[in-house]
């Protein structure tokens, strides 16, 4: 066997069990989802899966409840993905400034990334408690009136959004705080002898430097804010009413409390198809940063 | 004549307004002030969680420690079932993505462009897909409640994450370095254990921290995928949150004890390996 043909053999060993566990576990069930989302199936019927076609999709596409869950996720993830994103970005710009300290204050900006959801939700389900919650309370001293932030249909999304942001921010500040301290400092003192007011610097130079990064951030954050599951089930459960029913409690309805497992393949496949259309570039551009080039040599 | 004016320049990029100082506070204020009053409620009596006037300052006790431990035995037993959990989907997960990593990496083979974008496209795709297919095959199987059951979702799901970390961070170790180990008389095999492994242990701390993080705070998988014998803490908490009441008169205390304990080892890991974390997110960006 000759040296390069021993080489091929050995890379394909050491891909193997990355492919056997991608396509058993991953590529298959999701085709098999894929097909299930033509089928009606309740899990434990004893006749075989009828084939319905696209009645599934049409059925949903009808469905009133399903058609507000999907315009909550809208407005869920165009509101926390502003507040992440400006957060984030806020925080950045903020941490490049010569703080002392740096190392501690950067940790501090971190911790909300650590809290699980179901720590999140004892957190805020403490601190926005209608009766006793340290934020009515601070409310109320400032002569405003207690708020139900999560108990009352008007509040509630709102409420998720905010709690979920406070986590998320961190995510942002991470992939942008590099990005900015990556900004050559010449262009600064440049723009400082030219004399750039503060605002013009970050028209004219942060801003266009780093549009590559908030890019990445914008698309990840994003994508990952439509499939939102764990804080929704752990603070509201989709209520109070169906206040803060998105996408994700829908599909676990249909699936885990209906056991439609067709009906929430179809909506899962929705899902699917909404995250691959917007992160089809981000998967390009990303596919072709890591595997375009070979390895510096 | 030269040097002044250059130093004055950075002095004034360089300085600190009080915009920014006000800006910091209330940064810090936001991020701290509701992890202090999660973190210390563990610490204080009934009466001081859900007192009129919150405390702030109060006589730190360990009550509610001993009141979980009393009342719920098992939560004890579900961190334990998070750590082993955790602590295998890691090791699982690195013995199968670096020598995959190795391959891309050093190796291209034949096809790999076309495993890489579906790895890509897999890494993006919302994981709650998965449940449908997969409840049913797990229940056959006898998965469902099981750690091994989760292990495997977990370590799938991450794979295509922490391969795609640990190749972008390989290619940044230059070629010389395994190739004149390689040249030298080591087989490919070797020089990657010997070699690559070792000057690859930054990576993988940022790696496992990154998906370790993730697994341990896991709620969907582990909500749908597990019963009693496998409650991990997160679902734990989830239950126990539940048990108590909107009222003043619930039983907070031992919520906010149970939260702490699976909360602080995060917090802590997070702390000391932060730069660890940064670099390793910025590396290929390839964290969400």
């Amino acid at each position: 066997m000759t040296l390069q043909r021993k080489n091929v053999c050995f890379s394909y060993v050491m891909l193997t069990p990355l492919l056997l566990i991608t396509v058993f576990v991953l590529i298959i069930p999701l085709l098999s989802a894929f097909r299930l989302s033509f089928f009606q199936y309740r899990l434990g019927q004893v006749d075989p899966m009828e084939y319905v076609g696209t009645a599934n999709y049409l059925r949903i596409f009808r469905d009133s409840r399903f058609l507000a869950a999907f315009a909550r996720t809208v407005i869920f993830m165009a509101a926390t993905v502003s507040l992440q994103m400006f957060g984030g970005f806020f925080v950045a710009l903020l941490l490049a400034k010569p703080f002392p300290a740096k190392g501690l204050l950067i940790a501090a900006v971190l911790s909300p990334m650590a809290a699980s959801e179901a720590v999140l939700a004892v957190i805020w389900r403490y601190l926005l408690n209608f009766q006793m919650g340290p934020v009515n309370y601070a409310l109320q001293l400032l002569g405003m009136q207690r708020v139900q932030f999560l108990t009352s249909p008007e509040w509630a999304l709102w409420s998720v959004v905010f709690v979920y942001s406070w986590q998320a921010f961190p995510s942002v500040f991470i992939l942008l705080y590099p990005v900015r301290l990556s900004i050559p400092r010449e262009l600064y003192e440049a723009a400082h002898i030219d004399g750039s007011s503060a605002f013009q610097t970050l028209r004219l130079i942060t801003a266009p430097m780093m549009r590559p990064g908030i890019l990445v951030a914008l698309v990840f954050r994003t994508i990952i804010s439509l499939r939102t599951f764990g804080i929704f089930q752990t603070l509201t459960r989709g209520g109070p009413g169906r206040a803060t029913e998105v996408l994700s409690i829908f599909l676990y309805q249909r699936t885990f409390a209906y056991w439609q497992f067709g009906a929430g393949a179809a909506v899962g496949f929705i899902m699917v198809a909404l995250t691959m259309v917007l992160a089809s570039g981000q998967i390009r551009r990303m596919h072709k940063s890591l595997f375009g080039r070979e390895a510096p040599r | 004549m030269n040097l002044r004016p250059s130093i004055m320049k950075r002095s004034r990029i360089d300085r600190i307004s009080w915009a920014d100082i006000v800006a910091m506070i209330v940064v810090l204020l936001v991020v701290l002030v509701p992890l202090y009053f999660a973190l210390s409620s563990a610490f204080k009596l009934q009466r001081d969680i859900f007192s009129f006037v919150p405390r702030i300052l109060f006589s730190p006790n360990l009550r509610n420690f001993d009141r979980l431990t009393t009342n719920w035995p098992r939560y004890l037993g579900s961190i334990g079932t998070s750590a082993l959990v955790t602590s295998i989907s890691i090791m699982f997960m690195l013995l199968v993505a670096l020598p995959s990593a190795y391959s891309f990496s050093r190796l291209p083979v034949k096809g790999v462009s076309l495993i890489s974008f579906v790895l890509v496209a897999l890494r993006m795709f919302p994981p709650i897909v998965l449940t449908i297919p997969l409840y049913p095959l797990f229940r056959n199987l006898g998965l469902i409640d099981t750690p091994i059951g989760l292990i495997l979702l977990y370590a799938s799901v991450q794979l295509p994450l922490i391969v795609l970390l640990l190749k972008a961070f390989m290619d940044t170790i230059p070629r010389e370095l395994d190739e004149q180990a390689w040249i030298d008389g080591c087989g490919r095999a070797e020089s990657f254990v010997r070699v690559i492994i070792p000057v690859m242990m930054p990576g993988i701390v940022a790696g496992g921290i990154i998906v370790g993080t993730v697994v341990w705070n896991d709620f969907l998988f582990a909500f749908l995928f597990t019963g009693i014998r496998t409650k991990t803490a997160p679902i734990f908490i989830y239950e126990l949150l539940s048990g108590v009441g909107e009222g003043a008169l619930s039983d907070w205390g031992q919520v906010f004890a149970a939260t702490t304990l699976q909360f602080v080892p995060v917090l802590l890991v997070i702390w000391v390996f932060q730069r660890r974390m940064v670099s390793g997110v910025t590396i290929g960006a390839v964290k969400g």
